[in-house]
């Protein structure tokens, strides 16, 4: 029948009086009949008390001056200091320079075209037909009433897609006249909050 | 008037409380942190008095020699001292102290095992010098003396650092696994290794 030995982790603990008691007691049984593990933890034991028996040292005086005197220079830093490096932007003045030109352009551009949008969005001021956009050729038109003014806008949003023959259409052009003037072309027409785009035959 | 001297005396007991209570050396080290971040330099300089002997040690022990523990140490107290506002309270100052020594020493030092130096009586500190055994006690003290520390510059880092932790500095397994940020189990078995590298490396040396 083969001796299961205690292991190294068992017999330092023991002796660091670090085990649990349950551990305590099965390595105290053990140690009663098992010279070799007895041996094992006397020399372990020889190890901890060599290691012990090491004298103190004296921290020199140099280490009091030297630290004193940095104390004395420096001051804790705050979070805001040992973190402005990871907020610095790690580029170059003329690159810093490019990118506000090329983002101002960007905004400007974008400034531009928020401005058209609107034009094309414009509410219109009756629940029918207020403003009316005609595409002639590439040019598009917006008109109120009577007369079209060219916008510079390309492409536009469209809700329904319509023909002129449409029964929708025909009760438009009975309460707004002025439409059928425009019958058979392409007319992108605000309707309401919807923009209608009516094409084909009348 | 009686009553008005009873009155003096309960106050200026009460005056004496409270500046007993400011006195730096009295202080427990929870409240030395907080007064330092409060803007009282002052309080590190106490909590350096208190931990500089034990910050030494660990730092020599783990660099080999006394000038690079030196070293060591000195930048260890002045990391403290930068980053001690980092210091939530979590665990005891000591401990937090501990755990940037031991980062410290793992940058500086790197993996490998460290030559070390043989200590002369004044790298031993004022102990030596009250020391009353004969001089072939002594000598053979002085002898087991370098080949522990010896032994213990040929151990691998990971475990020089638990034995160094529990038989040269008194932590408890739970304080050490705290240090390190490992658990109980890996200190466990990094102690019983290293004392039993020690054993192989003291034995092949008698």
């Amino acid at each position: 029948m083969t001796v299961q030995h205690l292991t190294d982790d068992l017999l330092s603990a023991f002796i660091d009086e670090e085990l649990i008691s349950q551990e305590r007691r099965k390595v105290d049984n053990h140690l009663k009949e098992c010279d070799r593990c007895q041996a094992q933890l006397k020399s372990l034991r020889r190890v901890s008390q060599s290691l012990r028996s090491l004298e103190s040292l004296a921290p020199p005086s140099t280490l009091d001056m030297v630290v004193q005197r940095h104390l004395s220079i420096e001051r804790p830093k705050r979070w805001s200091e040992r973190h402005a490096s990871r907020f610095r932007i790690p580029i170059s003045t003329p690159t810093l320079l490019l990118f506000t030109v090329v983002f101002g352009f960007a905004f400007l551009v974008f400034q531009v075209s928020q401005k058209v949008d609107e034009v094309e969005q414009r509410t219109p001021s009756s629940d029918l037909v207020m403003v009316v956009t005609q595409r002639v050729g590439e040019r598009v038109f917006m008109g109120e009433g009577d007369g079209f003014r060219e916008t510079v806008t390309q492409g536009e949003p469209v809700d329904r897609e319509v023909l002129w023959g449409d029964e929708d259409v025909r009760e438009l052009m009975e309460k707004e006249p002025d439409l059928k003037k425009l019958a058979g072309r392409e007319v992108i027409l605000a309707v309401g909050p919807e923009v209608w785009r009516i094409s084909g035959p009348e | 008037m009686a009553l008005a001297a009873l009155v003096n005396d309960a106050l200026h007991e009460g005056e004496q409380a409270i500046s007993a209570d400011l006195d730096m050396p009295n202080c427990t080290d929870r409240d030395l942190v907080l007064r330092f971040k409060y803007g009282e330099k002052e309080a590190f300089e106490e909590l350096f008095k208190r931990y500089k002997g034990m910050i030494f040690n660990l730092t020599t022990r783990m660099a080999g020699n006394p000038s690079r523990g030196e070293d060591l140490a000195q930048e260890v107290f002045l990391r403290a001292y930068r980053y001690l506002d980092r210091f939530r309270g979590k665990s005891s100052f000591k401990t937090w102290l501990y755990r940037v020594a031991i980062n410290h020493c793992r940058s500086q030092l790197g993996r490998r095992a460290l030559p070390m130096v043989e200590l002369d009586d004044e790298d031993r500190g004022v102990e030596v010098a009250d020391d009353r055994r004969g001089p072939e006690a002594l000598a053979e003290a002085h002898d087991l003396a370098n080949r522990v520390n010896q032994a213990l510059g040929e151990l691998p880092r990971k475990y020089r650092e638990a034995v160094v932790l529990r038989d040269l500095q008194g932590f408890t397994y739970q304080e050490i696994a705290t240090v390190l940020k490992v658990r109980i189990g890996t200190v466990r078995s990094r102690i019983a290794r290293g004392r039993s590298k020690l054993k192989t490396f003291l034995e092949g040396r008698e």
